[in-house]
């Protein structure tokens, strides 16, 4: 390597510190014309974003744009050119650079020359870091998409009661956050989900976004509520019908599994159908069987002697048409009731027969109940079955992920030790197929009873005596879906003050009026606050006229007093 | 390190001939230089200016400085090649004898050439190019160094005979003389009118003028700065790839290949004169106009529209300049 080249090596790596710089700037500028932009979108409601998804994209196109800088190669000829272009060298070391190890008379001078003027020179006085156009550009889109971001975004330009509408609106967005969170953003959940569901999740959390940006009026809000709430509705329905599905299906086939038990001991039906029998009605039965075995044999044995008679009869030749006739006739008759007798005399005796194997297969049942693994897998899958019920009721399972997992493999596990491990996998598929049906119902519950309940707050109405709270939602199928208080649900309560929880804000009540049909279900949207005078009113009077009963006054009274302290604070 | 005595001595010689002229001359620094350029690249140079401005007394003394034979043509209309060539005569032993003209000299003034018959003029071209003459028949060589000096008016066109562009184009510069500014006239005044008037000394010799034309051949080009050269030729042609869009609009002809040579050779000079071994894209800007306002040819447009072909070579240059940018952008 000559001087000359050796000496370039410190200017190239300044280029790479100086392009860095500049390439930062430049990612840092498209990365804020990216922002702009997009917070423009997000004041237009079009495509939603946050300060840190902002910083993210600014973030990462600036290290780009830096890495680009660092790594771009810087060619000699080009480095050469543009410190003679800086340093005012007039084109000494492109010439130098070019000449080396030439043979014309002035090359080893040109070389020399070079050399000493690049010794002269300091790279960061030949590349200097400088704040350029794309740094400018960069602050000032920066600047933009700041602006922009923060009028979409704050409510410094909205009037006093558009503010206020615009903070319950973002309260509103903060709950449906919480609904969509628990029943769909849980791992659990997010593995299990249908493309509906997943459809359906996506919906709420642009609903969210929107709440949460105050992007639409509280009417939209309100529509869009309701149309989330039908189409959670709609899949919890559809749900639930393939869970009954895949319960029928599940017994279908555990009932198939037992039919098959009992074939391979060669077994019929009817025996299958007199194991139920107990050991006495058994006994009883099979006597009377036998009894009336004995009657049917006696009464054959009397219509063959008869037939005997009456054959021996004809035999005679001396006997006239008219006889005769009569004769057969009579014979004929003996012989249909000697083939109903007989065709009882069998039934008769399959009945005796059943009695008897009746035993053999209610011992097979008892052998297969008690066999440990079978009596293991029916435990499971019994708990299975409470599991998937209980999310179809309450939107909740009774066990774990962890649990679920650990059950399913043990599961697996005894059907691979039993004769016919196809039969019992599909059991079992049935049965988890139910429980996942279940879980998803579960869910579309959980987002639909949330959604009514907040339907039922009139969207951020603020919630009254008896109105749902936080843990307790009240759909307008009249249900409560959840109850956090186990000291409620037991019944186990203690006389105390009910007390009122008014809304924090003080100033005007803000609420929605809904005209017919109802946006929210059967409840009333009216705050409690514009009722409270006149129910207060009514209280005071019936206290007056000594209406209530002596030991409940205190309490409604303390009641009253406590709403109307809660509105005044 | 004998080529960096080369250098040294060239810029020295330079210099002593330059002072030795600029004794006699005063002011036109530009000019003078330029014309020494002119002689150290071995060029013709055209002087076009008004009339008194010492085009005649610098050529003289650029001779003397030089201690070269000089000689002058004073051109008129009824001048013959025969003037300026020589020609046969018949001598004392009844025999053709060739008399040498004035063109036989190291440095010629063709005083207002535009005032010969292109007859006349023509009969310039073949010493200017070929450095030899023909005359019945017969070449004569002219002895180097070889050095044609034209002047013209631009003012008194009647009865001219404006140069062919096939002449122009030999020249290897063209110089506009300026007036001198006031204080130059006052030092041309206290000068030529007082008691002892200066004459330059012969401070070089027909050797060194040789040597000097040898050592700037020596000097390198970079691909870069000869591509610049280039660019700046090309974007003169009123069309073709890099033509510039001034010369689109008010040139008829753009330069001829001489006028690159022109440049790179002028290029070579001033480089070395400014102390380098190098040739810079500067040294090409500051030979720009003199190599090549002679060499485009201007049309009607641009006589309309006022542009003469030096605010057209400005217009090149800057074009030609924005397409040169710094290849590393930090």
């Amino acid at each position: 390597m000559s001087n000359l080249t050796s000496r370039f090596k410190k200017f190239e790596v300044r280029v790479r510190i100086v392009r860095s710089w500049r390439g930062m700037a430049i990612g840092a500028c498209l990365g804020a014309g990216a922002c702009a932009v997009w917070a423009l979108l997000d004041w237009r409601g079009v495509l939603f974003t946050e300060w840190s998804w902002m910083g993210a994209v600014l973030g990462v196109s600036a290290l780009a744009g830096l890495m680009a800088g660092a790594l771009l190669r810087v060619p000699q000829a080009a480095l050469a050119a543009s410190i003679d272009r800086r340093a005012g060298l007039e084109d000494r070391l492109t010439t130098a650079r070019e000449r080396q190890g030439g043979e014309h008379s002035f090359d080893d001078a040109l070389q020399l020359d070079a050399e000493e003027k690049i010794l002269t020179l300091q790279p960061n006085k030949v590349f200097p870091i400088r704040f350029g156009r794309w740094h400018g550009g960069a602050l000032v889109l920066n600047a933009l998409a700041a602006m922009l971001f923060l009028l979409g975004n704050t409510p410094i330009m909205l009037g006093e009661d558009a503010r206020k509408a615009q903070e319950e609106l973002k309260k509103d967005g903060k709950t449906v956050e919480r609904i969509t969170k628990k029943n769909f953003e849980t791992p659990e959940a997010k593995s299990e989900m249908s493309e509906a569901e997943k459809k359906l999740a996506d919906e709420m959390r642009k609903y969210q976004r929107e709440l949460e940006k105050a992007h639409i009026t509280k009417e939209e809000s309100l529509q869009k509520a309701n149309e989330l709430n039908e189409q959670a509705e709609k899949l919890a329905k559809m749900a639930a019908q393939s869970a009954q599905q895949s319960l029928a299906q599940a017994e279908t086939i555990r009932g198939q599994m037992e039919k098959g038990e009992l074939q391979k001991a060669g077994l019929n039906d009817l025996a299958a159908q007199m194991a139920s029998m107990s050991a006495a009605d058994r006994k009883e039965k099979l006597a009377q069987a036998k009894k009336e075995a004995k009657d049917i044999q006696k009464q054959l044995d009397e219509l063959k002697k008869q037939l005997d008679v009456i054959n021996k009869k004809l035999a005679n030749p001396k006997l006239t048409p008219e006889e005769r006739k009569k004769l057969e006739k009579e014979k004929s008759e003996i012989q249909k009731a000697i083939s109903a007798l007989e065709a009882k005399k069998l039934e008769n005796q399959a009945m005796q027969k059943a009695l008897e194997m009746s035993q053999e297969a209610r011992d097979i049942f008892k052998k297969m109940m008690e066999d440990p693994i079978y009596k293991q897998i029916m435990d499971l899958a019994r708990k299975l079955e409470q599991d998937a019920e209980s999310a179809s009721q309450s939107g909740k399972g009774k066990m774990t992920d962890a649990e679920r997992e650990a059950l399913r493999k043990e599961l697996e596990e005894l059907a691979q030790k039993l004769k016919d491990p196809k039969a019992m996998k599909e059991y079992l598929d049935a049965l988890l197929q139910a429980m996942l049906e279940a879980k998803r119902l579960g869910r579309c519950n959980g987002l639909s009873s949330g959604i009514n309940g907040l339907l039922s707050m009139g969207l951020t109405s603020p919630p009254g005596p008896g109105a749902p709270t936080e843990d307790i939602w009240h759909g307008d199928s009249g249900k409560v879906y959840h109850l956090d208080k186990a000291a409620e649900s037991k019944g186990k309560t203690t006389t105390s003050v009910i007390s009122g929880q008014a809304r924090e804000a003080t100033g005007p009540q803000a609420y929605v009026e809904i005209k017919a049909p109802s946006l929210v279900g059967n409840r009333s949207s009216v705050p409690y606050q514009n009722v409270l005078p006149s129910y207060a009113k009514k209280a005071e009077s019936a206290l007056d006229r000594q209406q209530i009963p002596k030991e409940h006054q205190k309490r409604v009274k303390e009641y009253f007093e406590s709403l109307t302290d809660s509105k005044k604070g | 390190m004998s080529e960096q005595i080369d250098a040294t001595w060239f810029c020295e010689t330079f210099e002593r001939v330059r002072s030795e002229v600029q004794k006699v001359i005063v002011g036109q620094h530009e000019i003078v230089e330029s014309t020494l350029v002119g002689l150290a690249a071995n060029g013709h140079v055209l002087l076009e200016g008004m009339p008194g401005l010492g085009k005649t007394l610098l050529v003289r003394s650029l001779s003397r400085a030089l201690s070269l034979d000089f000689s002058r043509i004073q051109f008129t209309p009824d001048m013959m090649p025969a003037d300026v060539t020589g020609t046969n005569v018949l001598g004392e032993g009844r025999i053709f004898e060739f008399r040498r003209g004035p063109v036989f000299s190291n440095i010629v003034l063709a005083d207002e050439i535009n005032r010969a018959t292109p007859k006349t003029q023509s009969a310039m071209l073949e010493a200017m190019q070929e450095r030899s003459v023909t005359v019945g028949g017969k070449r004569y060589e002219l002895q180097e160094p070889f050095l044609v000096m034209a002047t013209q008016n631009p003012v008194e066109q009647e009865g001219t005979y404006p140069l062919p562009e096939a002449q122009l184009d030999r020249f290897f510069f063209k110089l506009i003389v300026p007036y001198p500014t006031k204080d130059e006239l006052r030092e041309v005044v206290n000068r030529t009118t007082g008691s002892q008037e200066q004459e330059p000394q012969a401070v070089a010799t027909k050797e060194d003028v040789l040597r000097l034309r040898a050592i700037v051949r020596e000097v390198p080009i970079a691909n870069a700065v000869l591509d610049y050269g280039l660019s700046l030729i090309v974007a003169t042609h009123p069309e073709g790839e890099g033509s510039s869009p001034v010369a689109q609009r008010y040139c008829r002809f753009g330069s001829s290949p001489r006028g690159a040579q022109s440049l790179i050779t002028a290029g070579k000079v001033r480089a070395l004169l400014a102390g380098r071994f190098n040739v810079s894209k500067d040294d090409l800007r500051a030979s720009l106009k003199p190599a090549l306002r002679h060499r485009i040819l201007l049309n009607f447009e641009a006589e309309a529209d006022g542009m003469t072909a030096d605010k057209v070579l400005s217009q090149v240059q800057e074009f030609v300049d924005t397409q040169d940018r710094d290849p590393i952008k930090v």
